[in-house]
């Protein structure tokens, strides 16, 4: 109880540090871990149905919203400019509009290149993957057969890569 | 269903291509080291089809001008620059309060077509056409837009601008490059997949061998010994005789199947329109920031404070959870009876 509220109050006071997603990546996997391991979803039904609803959800949020114009961000761009709009999903989890403050609920690491091969461009230079990510499919691990568990740990890690 | 997957795999091709127009990078060398620096830089859109050919660009000298010299007023630049200007350079201007079109058809008309020109700008989050009336501003010079705070961070590098060369390229493709945090990341799942489902089985072992000691101690019915009955389809719901020891079950009918989808949604439009309240108050700022920034000058208030706080919270969260369990128990109750 202690270790973990001493993390907790380190990863809050250093957030904003370059070494802070080591923090973060060790209170995601607990939660994950923790999550994982107490709750059941019953059977396989529920749990396709969950993911297909998420897998959705995931779509709209990502790919369909930077066409929608009430999610759109007002700029101040003149006739001879157009503005890039990321989506819902992108800006709520680089924490745009809040001076870099996000909500951690994500795994984080930073991508581990030299900054001269590194695209300047990138507006976030680490790799992310939502706690979402993992819980969900880790439960089809934990509630199938053996063939079907290949077959998601095969899928995972191309998608993954 | 399938409906979803063709609209998603037709949408696809035009995100990508759309985010791959956006930016190029600026390459910088100076003569006194061999390292060349990249800077994130727009590229204008051309009107009239022209277009910018990045490989054959080359090196080139970069002019910059006084932030007084405005290029929108094409008398200023004629007498703010030497003229005809090398080949090879770039011309370095700063914004003022007219069309980037006009700012480079201004430049073109005096130039000519060989310059470049880069325009400084504190604006971010666009994307530059120079589409504005095409039929009197048909601009052809190479248009690069430069964000002012990268500008004064490569001056601030390159404190003599004489000595430096610029070009363009396009970024380094990092999906050819091996990338370790993948691999980290890929680890990092396997270490909550594993950890999680040992957890979990140590929990059933546990769970079964409380099980079979209170089997062989006591002698029950068969009813007793269930663990779990199934009240209605796609729902389980742990009995009235499960054990404090007994890990969760959550009862997923397609009710509440409904509500996670609906609170993942909520949840995530309130993080998108009240980034900053959101913010605020799941960090729990008006007390834990106080307390941590002062460095606790007084714990016992702080505390008190924040101690009240989530007492509060948790006591509405719990009186919310009661108020559910009861409505969903009678609901249980009323369909198995029915």
């Amino acid at each position: 109880m202690a270790v973990s509220l001493t993390l907790v109050i380190i990863w809050y006071v250093y957030r904003q540090s370059d070494w802070a997603w080591i923090l973060q990546d060790i209170l995601g996997a607990s939660l994950c871990i923790t999550v994982i391991s107490i709750y059941r979803l019953g059977n396989m039904r529920v749990i396709t149905v969950i993911l297909v609803a998420f897998f959705l959800y995931d779509i709209f949020f990502v790919f369909i919203t930077p066409y929608i114009p009430i999610f759109q961000q007002s700029s101040s761009s003149s006739n001879s400019s157009t503005s890039k709009n990321p989506s819902v999903m992108e800006q709520v989890a680089l924490g745009i509009g809040t001076n870099g403050e996000v909500v951690p609920l994500l795994f984080s690491l930073p991508l581990l290149i030299p900054e001269s091969e590194m695209d300047p461009c990138l507006s976030e230079r680490k790799s992310m993957l939502g706690f979402g990510d993992v819980i969900l499919p880790v439960r089809i691990f934990s509630e199938s057969s053996i063939l079907f568990l290949i077959v998601f740990l095969l899928g995972y890690s191309i998608n993954i890569l | 269903m399938t409906t979803m997957i063709i609209v998603f795999l037709l949408l696809l091709p035009l995100m990508v291509q759309s985010y791959t127009q956006s930016a190029i990078n600026l390459l910088v060398r100076s003569s006194t080291t061999s390292n060349i620096q990249r800077y994130c830089i727009e590229l204008a859109k051309l009107p009239n089809g022209h277009v910018v050919n990045i490989t054959t660009f080359g090196w080139h000298v970069p002019y910059l001008a006084s932030p007084s010299v405005n290029a929108c007023n094409i008398s200023d630049l004629n007498n703010s620059f030497p003229n005809p200007f090398r080949s090879n350079t770039i011309l370095i201007l700063y914004e003022h309060e007219c069309k980037m079109t006009e700012h480079a058809w201004n430049v073109e008309e005096q130039f000519g077509s060989e310059i470049s020109l880069m325009i400084i700008t504190n604006r971010t989050n666009t994307q530059y056409e120079l589409t504005y009336n095409i039929t009197t501003m048909p601009v052809s010079i190479p248009v690069l837009i430069f964000w002012q705070n990268d500008f004064i961070k490569m001056t601030t590098k390159y404190s003599n601008l004489n000595s430096v060369e610029l070009s363009i390229a396009d970024p380094p493709d990092l999906s050819k490059k091996f990338r370790p945090a993948i691999l980290l990341m890929f680890l990092l799942v396997c270490i909550v997949l594993l950890c999680g489902n040992f957890w979990a089985a140590d929990e059933f072992k546990n769970k079964i061998k409380i099980e079979d000691t209170n089997t062989n101690n006591q002698s029950t019915n068969f009813n007793s010994s269930s663990s779990e009955i199934i009240t209605k389809q796609n729902s389980i719901v742990p009995s009235e005789m499960s054990h404090e020891t007994e890990p969760a079950i959550i009862p997923m009918t397609y009710c509440i199947i409904i509500l996670i989808i609906c609170f993942a949604v909520g949840w995530l439009l309130l993080l998108y329109y009240f980034p900053t309240v959101m913010i605020y108050i799941l960090q729990g700022k008006s007390n834990l920031h106080r307390c941590l920034s002062k460095y606790i000058v007084n714990l016992s208030d702080c505390f008190s404070d924040v101690l009240y706080w989530c007492i509060y919270i948790f006591n509405i969260l719990f009186r919310s959870f009661k108020l559910f369990c009861t409505y969903y128990s009678s609901l249980s109750n009323t369909i198995s009876s029915i």
